[in-house]
């Protein structure tokens, strides 16, 4: 029996730190807006620097139910530098809401649960903490009380996560009932000797598709629309650029296990689900007036992107981190343009963006580059993880270059909406005047341009990034034989 | 290459005269002084040549050219600036030369836009001048579509009421003809490269070293035939030539008729026959045929005509018929005479349509209904215009008589039956020329034309009628010096065709 | 530091620097003025210290970017991109000044001209794939704006049709790209974007019949090539004059670089196996387009059909493998740059100064604007080829070549260059001759910076047709190298 030794919970540190933060968000008097924006903030900057010093220490602690290797720590780095922008830009908004402080305790709780999720070594840990995400996040979408459609929102998000649970839960029962072990290396092990078994493949089936309803993969992207379209923008940008990122992590490491027997069925099962969604979510944002949701079905289609790469393995994981990060970048961002236009215009339908490249100029810019970015063009960073899956996909022949001709023409396809938007606010003359600022707004544009800045710098200098994602993905893909 | 060849200054002459002309067009708008100066410069050519005339070696053998200049052009195609006269280019380069003052001449009378109208005609004698002179296929051909040009303009800016149809009309089908021409010159210089070992656009090399395999000429002359045959024009090859000549100014068609037809004969001789000489035997017959269903087509359309200037143009077909059938007769006399014809109908179809041009002015309708008697209101007119006719229906004395001369009697050695056909054109000829010499010219006036009061010729049209009428009486009489220049340097192209002296 | 890597950045600074010129747009002009004029000296100065004895890339920069996938900024000119990056330098300084007069949001409108001339000089000289893809994008979305701000009517629908064509094609040849990456890499034993690296591997002929197809189809969008080709006519008829004249004179070429530079050097096996297939295409595309040009009534419109034509004649070129047919094809490349940058200015003239493009609406006009007619004439003439001009020369060579390789198909070819005469002349006379439409008594001739412009281009069109040692002498190299692959495999 090994108790925790200091020094394994020093290595904990950013885990309670999170912790204590969001308990003593909680805690501040009802109107301490600003407070608990700093707090907030601060607290998620200085578990960011926690979390970096980490880098390359690599041990298992806790009788190997928590390892901190590169894998793990670059995602929480990932993930904290992604909140962090998001709360940043969240500042003006909070500064209107009435329950600003629960807006980011529970922010914080989900952030909690995130770090936790790259750890896990076993089912039950990923489980848990998956579900305390998820369970902050259906609540997420309530704080704002004067958004009518906040309610609808989460309790869609609610119910889809329940029943995603509940197979996620059935699955592991299988898994469990038939390995009997929850630990993922474990079980990977006994899979190994077993070979492959119709119960596994069950297992494997309800597992993804579980967590495909948290990544929003088609067809369990039902929810995605309603509740990224209902929930204000830059709850929107948290949900879909950061606790969706996490579900992401699950899944990989669900691939990972699996990936000894399974690997030709997995990875097809896992391919075809993305091509659906890629597809879908393209089509569907293809045919949207209002320029959230077309975001929200984009953000769907983006998913599936996502998950081309972990189909690939290789340099195609890499691929995926990049894609991950830029993807959360723009989503964020664009979510707080969406707000920014949302006040300034009096909605987010297409008809609203016209003339913005006059009346909004530097805006306008921002939200240019970003669906640049979005479709793919260089040199934007939301370029190189797609040209990263492309070219590791053609790399392996066979059916993966047919994967790899679907992404690119999804990608084509989806530039059609993208540069919709930006003929919007280019080339037609504005239909109405801007109303009067509510806020100044600057915090939105802020976290919008430093979303752009990175965009870009990444986007031009994409070395150290991709060394790290390099470095992630090694501790990764030794797993994937494909 | 020390000492200046007087051809180059002769080829870049009248381009350097058509900047002059422009350039002083522009400065000073006024027409007398337009004229003036077009005219002085469209002189200076006519001087060299003169120069060139008097330079020019009788003596030396066949085959050989003078004036040569050879420069490497565009090397890596192997294209080089080679120009050259002989007997064969030398007369038509003086055609040209002669007529350009007399067209400029002739113009006086013209008021719209003198400036690019003189500036045309002078970028026009330039074309012309690298035609005959150039003897590098690329070159060549450059100076053969810069032709069109200037011609293109012509019609299009000073011709008549269907101007736009009979200009782009001219263009196309002449253009046609040029590429198809083209191609057959890519087959004669692969062909060549072949055996040279390099590709070389040069005739002269290519003549001098190349002997083109059988079955490759069968197939490359009819393309080049087909280029020339366009140009010449022979039926039935013909119908652009009518609308170009009917909308075209006097001074388009005088050039049109007297140089720009020779185009397609001289190429015929120079590339055709000189380069392929087995392919001209082999289709020797054939050509001959086209030959002589140019001349009786040509002369029956012309009877039918109530245009005048349309009548003269399709005698020009039948006129280009008996060159055509001279070469294609394979024989050195009749072989002679076609080209000479070449320079013959050059001098006279100038003059006739000069005439014509003069009394369309002056009268205001070319239509022979309507005319008639016009010998008693304008008589000086009238007598040039009878000399005209009598030059070209081949009366003895005058120069169209003696190539119609040589062709049938050379002809007449290898093909009686054919040139008795062919002789038939020479009675139509006469008919209709003088037919419409008694329908227009003689007879009583109608009181219309009595009215109009029509001018008879001023001092600027009896000049260049005077200096054609001279020249076509004195070579009539004796046409030594042009028959000697023709046979010095035909006679290769003779020998090659194995004729029979 | 390269002095590529100077020209490539100093129009990008131009064109950032746009964006602090939103208070003084009158400035904006003579900005870009300046920038492009610079460029083009810098790129004179370039020339000056090009060395014609070698065959290597020159002004040469590799400066590592992105190591661990083996990308790197590489950047270099050889014979066979050096003429069309000073083509791409000349046009842009020359299209500044034609549109002098343009007020209309004129920052934003010069900064994406710059921005534009950054990406097509960067295509002509990136030695890295991925840096050639890069700029190989960043030039489609200048002119997505160019055309969808400035255009006409139906500018919304020709910009988006022109960016998702040309998108769609550009991620096509990004797989192809991927597929000789790993393939190279396999060989090579270590990744490597380099463009002459992958050049000198030498593929197995069953990869390349993979890899050459997709190539060709990216390609011949861009070149366009029928039936790929339905996004040009709508992108020029809406475009601003600019934004045609580059788009025809610089972005066309683009497709005709990257086939010679990527489909052909590097896959010429599979080049050859595939000759047919792009023999037809490139027959189909001058005869359809000398046909479709036949039928427009919008001058522009008609020009642009014939530029499809004439960049079959390129297609063939390439295709025949014969070293004048090479040679011509790259020489009209050039020349069809100076050559459609003249017709589509002179079409701005008109459509300037008389307010429509319609031919049936305009006539008379030489009465009018004599000298905009004589530019537009002699435009005419030099693209359908007339002796003299480099249009000329360009299709004699191919011509020639076209013969060589393909015999008496080189009569179809004729064809393209018969009817381009045809439409050309037909065209004109309905504009300049025949009676003055009422609404136009009162047009007025060209103004000195459009008239400018053209001169320039006229004097190039001549002297280059009547001299073109120099230019050979420059392109040989590269033309060479490509006839030389296909002797050494065959």
């Amino acid at each position: 029996m090994n108790s925790l030794t200091l020094e394994q919970l020093i290595l904990l540190l950013p885990e309670l730190l999170l912790l204590l933060m969001a308990i003593f968000v909680m805690l501040l008097p009802r109107r301490a807006h600003k407070m608990a924006w700093l707090l907030a903030s601060g607290g998620l900057a200085v578990d960011l620097a926690m979390c970096l010093s980490l880098w390359n220490t690599n041990v298992v602690i806790m009788d190997g139910a928590y390892s901190i290797d590169n894998f793990a720590v670059f995602i929480k780095v990932l993930l904290l530098g992604l909140a962090l922008l998001n709360v940043i830009g969240s500042h003006d908004f909070t500064d209107k809401v009435y329950r600003a402080k629960e807006y980011y305790a529970l922010l914080l709780t989900a952030m909690l649960g995130l770090l936790i999720i790259p750890s896990a070594t076993d089912f039950i840990t990923m489980l848990v903490a998956f579900e305390l995400v998820s369970i902050a996040t259906y609540v997420l979408p309530m704080a704002e009380l004067d958004n009518p459609h906040g309610g609808e929102a989460a309790l869609k998000y609610f119910l889809s996560g329940a029943f995603a649970s509940a197979l996620i839960l059935y699955g592991l029962s299988l898994l469990y009932g038939f390995t009997g072990t929850l630990n993922l290396v474990a079980c990977s092990e006994v899979m190994f000797m077993l070979g492959v078994h119709p119960v596994l493949v069950l297992a494997l089936v309800l597992l993804l598709a579980g967590f495909g309803y948290k990544m929003a993969l088609v067809p369990f992207h039902w929810w995605a629309a309603d509740t990224y379209t209902g929930s204000s923008s830059p709850t929107t940008g948290f949900l879909s650029g950061v606790t969706q990122k996490g579900a992401f992590v699950v899944a990989l490491k669900i691939i990972v296990v699996y990936a000894a027997v399974l690997s030709p069925l997995a990875s097809l099962l896992l391919g075809l689900l993305c091509v659906v969604t890629m597809t879908v979510g393209n089509v569907l944002a293809l045919k949207q007036q209002d320029v959230k949701r077309m975001i929200a079905y984009s953000s769907v289609a983006h998913a599936g992107n996502i998950g081309v790469g972990f189909v690939v393995g290789g340099s195609g994981v890499v691929g995926s981190f990049v894609h991950i990060l830029a993807h959360a970048l723009m989503a964020i961002a664009c979510f707080f343009v969406l707000q920014l236009v949302l006040e300034r215009k009096g909605g987010t339908s297409l008809r609203h963006f016209r003339g913005l490249g006059k009346q909004m100029p530097a805006l306008a810019a921002a939200m240019m580059l970003l669906l640049l970015s979005f479709g793919g063009v260089p040199p934007l960073l939301g370029f190189w993880g797609k040209m990263l899956m492309v070219v590791s996909a053609v790399g392996l022949g066979g059916w993966y270059t047919v994967l790899a001709l679907i992404l690119v023409l999804n990608s084509a396809l989806s530039l059609v909406y993208y540069a919709a938007v930006i003929r919007e606010m280019y080339m037609r003359p504005a239909e109405q005047e801007l109303l009067p600022a509510t806020g100044s707004g600057k915090s939105y544009l802020l976290a919008v341009w430093l979303a752009v800045a990175l965009l870009l710098g990444l986007g031009l200098l994409p070395n150290l990034l991709t060394e790290i994602c390099t470095g992630a993905a090694s501790f990764v893909s030794p797993w994937m034989p494909w | 290459m020390n000492e200046l060849n007087l051809l180059n200054v002769l080829l870049f002459l009248p381009l350097l005269g058509a900047a002059v002309v422009f350039v002083g067009g522009t400065l000073n708008k006024k027409p007398a002084f337009v004229k003036c100066l077009a005219l002085v410069v469209s002189l200076l050519p006519l001087l060299v040549n003169l120069l060139m005339l008097v330079r020019y070696d009788y003596l030396l053998p066949a085959g050989e050219f003078q004036f040569l200049t050879l420069q490497d052009w565009i090397t890596s195609l192997g294209i080089t600036y080679t120009v050259g006269l002989d007997g064969l280019s030398m007369p038509l380069i003086f055609l040209t030369s002669l007529l350009t003052p007399l067209v400029v001449l002739l113009s006086f009378d013209e008021h719209k836009d003198l400036r690019t109208y003189f500036t045309l005609l002078l970028l026009l004698e330039c074309g012309l001048f690298g035609v005959f002179a150039a003897l590098d296929f690329f070159l060549f051909y450059l100076f053969w579509e810069l032709v069109l040009i200037p011609m293109y303009f012509l019609i299009l800016g000073w011709g008549g009421p269907r101007r736009r149809y009979a200009a782009i009309k001219f263009f196309v089908y002449t253009h046609v003809a040029s590429l198809i021409m083209l191609v057959g010159i890519f087959a004669i210089v692969f062909s060549a490269a072949g055996e040279l070992g390099q590709m070389s656009f040069n005739i002269l090399t290519i003549s001098e070293y190349v002997k083109l395999p059988l079955n490759l000429q069968y197939l490359i002359f009819p393309a080049l035939f087909f280029g020339f045959a366009v140009k010449i024009p022979t039926v039935p090859f013909h119908t652009w030539l009518p609308d170009a000549h009917v909308e075209a100014p006097t001074g388009g068609s005088v050039f049109l008729a007297a140089v720009m037809l020779k185009m397609g004969g001289y190429g015929l001789v120079r590339i055709a026959f000189a380069l392929l000489p087995e392919a001209a035997v082999h289709y020797a017959l054939p050509m001959a045929i086209l030959g002589i269903i140019s001349m009786l087509y040509g002369a029956l359309l012309a009877l039918a005509q109530d245009d005048l200037k349309k009548m003269i143009a399709y005698s020009s077909v039948s006129h280009m018929g008996l060159l055509l059938f001279g070469l294609a007769m394979l024989q050195e006399r009749a072989f002679n005479g076609a080209v000479l014809q070449m320079f013959a109908h050059g001098l006279i179809s100038a003059m006739l349509f000069m005439v014509c041009g003069i009394l369309q002015h002056s009268v205001g309708t070319r239509r022979i209904g309507d005319l008639g008697g016009v010998a008693s209101v304008l008589p000086r007119l009238s007598a040039l215009t009878v000399f005209a006719f009598f030059a070209s229906v081949g009366l003895p004395g005058l120069l169209g008589f003696i190539p119609e001369l040589q062709v049938f009697l050379g002809a007449f050695s290898a093909n009686k039956l054919l040139t008795v056909i062919a002789m038939l054109s020479m009675i139509v000829t006469a008919a209709y020329y003088l037919w419409a010499l008694e329908r227009a010219y003689f007879g009583q006036p109608s009181t219309d034309l009595i009215e109009k009061k029509p001018h008879d010729l001023q001092w600027f049209q009896t000049l260049p009628l005077l200096v054609l009428g001279l020249l076509v009486l004195l070579l009539g009489v004796y046409p030594a010096p042009v028959t000697d220049m023709i046979a010095q340097s035909t006679g290769y192209i003779i020998d090659l065709l194995g004729g029979v002296s | 530091m390269s002095i590529i890597t100077i020209l490539l950045v100093l129009p990008l600074l131009g064109a950032l620097l746009m964006l602090f010129l939103a208070k003084q747009p009158q400035l904006a002009k003579y900005v870009a003025l300046l920038c492009s004029g610079a460029v083009l000296l810098g790129s004179l100065v370039m020339l000056a210290g090009y060395d014609l004895s070698t065959t290597d890339y020159q002004f040469w920069q590799d400066t590592e970017w992105f190591p661990a996938f083996g990308v790197s900024f590489t950047v270099g000119l050889d014979s066979l991109s050096l003429p069309l990056f000073m083509l791409t330098t000349l046009l842009c300084f020359l299209v500044v000044l034609y549109s002098w007069d343009v007020t209309e949001r004129a920052p934003f409108y010069y900064g994406l001209l710059l921005l534009l001339e950054t990406g097509v000089l960067g295509v002509f000289s990136a030695l890295d794939f991925f840096l050639f893809y890069i700029f190989w994008e960043i030039v489609l979305i200048p002119m997505f704006f160019l055309i969808g701000i400035w255009g006409g009517e139906r500018r919304s629908y020709a910009s988006m049709k022109f960016l998702i064509y040309t998108h769609v094609a550009s991620l096509i040849m990004l797989l192809a790209i991927g597929a000789m990456y790993f393939k190279a890499a396999d060989v090579l034993g270590y990744y490597t974007f380099s463009i002459p690296e992958i050049t000198s591997v030498g593929f197995d002929l069953s990869f390349q019949l993979l890899v050459f197809p997709a190539l060709l189809f990216a390609f011949c969008v861009k070149l366009p090539v029928v039936p790929v080709h339905t996004w040009l006519p709508d992108a020029h008829v809406e475009a601003p004059t600019a934004a045609s004249v580059l788009l025809a004179g610089v972005l066309l070429k683009m497709g005709g670089y990257g086939l010679i530079r990527v489909a052909y050097l590097i896959n010429p096996q599979a080049a050859q196996q595939y000759t047919w297939l792009v023999v037809v295409l490139a027959l189909l595309s001058i005869v359809y387009g000398s046909f479709a040009a036949f039928t427009q009534d919008d001058l522009k419109k008609l020009i642009a059909y014939s530029s499809i034509s004439h960049m079959g004649f390129v297609l063939i070129g390439i295709a025949s493998f014969e070293e004048h047919a090479v040679m011509g094809a790259v020489f009209q490349m050039v020349a069809h740059g100076l050559i459609s940058a003249m017709l589509f200015m002179g079409c701005g003239v008109i459509q300037h100064h008389a307010g429509t493009r319609l031919i049936s609406r305009l006539g008379g006009l030489y009465g009018k604007m004599p000298a905009a007619m004589t530019m537009l004439v002699l435009a005419f003439f030099a693209s359908m080829g007339i002796p003299g001009f480099m249009g000329f020369l360009a299709e004699f060579s191919v011509m020639l070549g076209v013969y060589h390789a393909f015999g008496w198909l080189v009569l179809l070819v004729a064809l393209g260059a018969v009817l381009a005469v045809g439409y050309y002349l037909w065209a004109f006379q309905r504009v300049a001759f025949g009676s003055l439409p009422t609404g136009l008594t009162d047009c007025k001739d060209i103004y000195w910076y459009e008239l400018a412009p053209m001169l320039v281009l006229l004097i190039l069109t001549i002297y280059f047709g009547l001299q073109p040692n120099m230019l050979l002498a420059y392109m040989s190299d590269s033309v060479y190298k490509l006839v030389s692959l296909v002797s050494t495999i065959m």
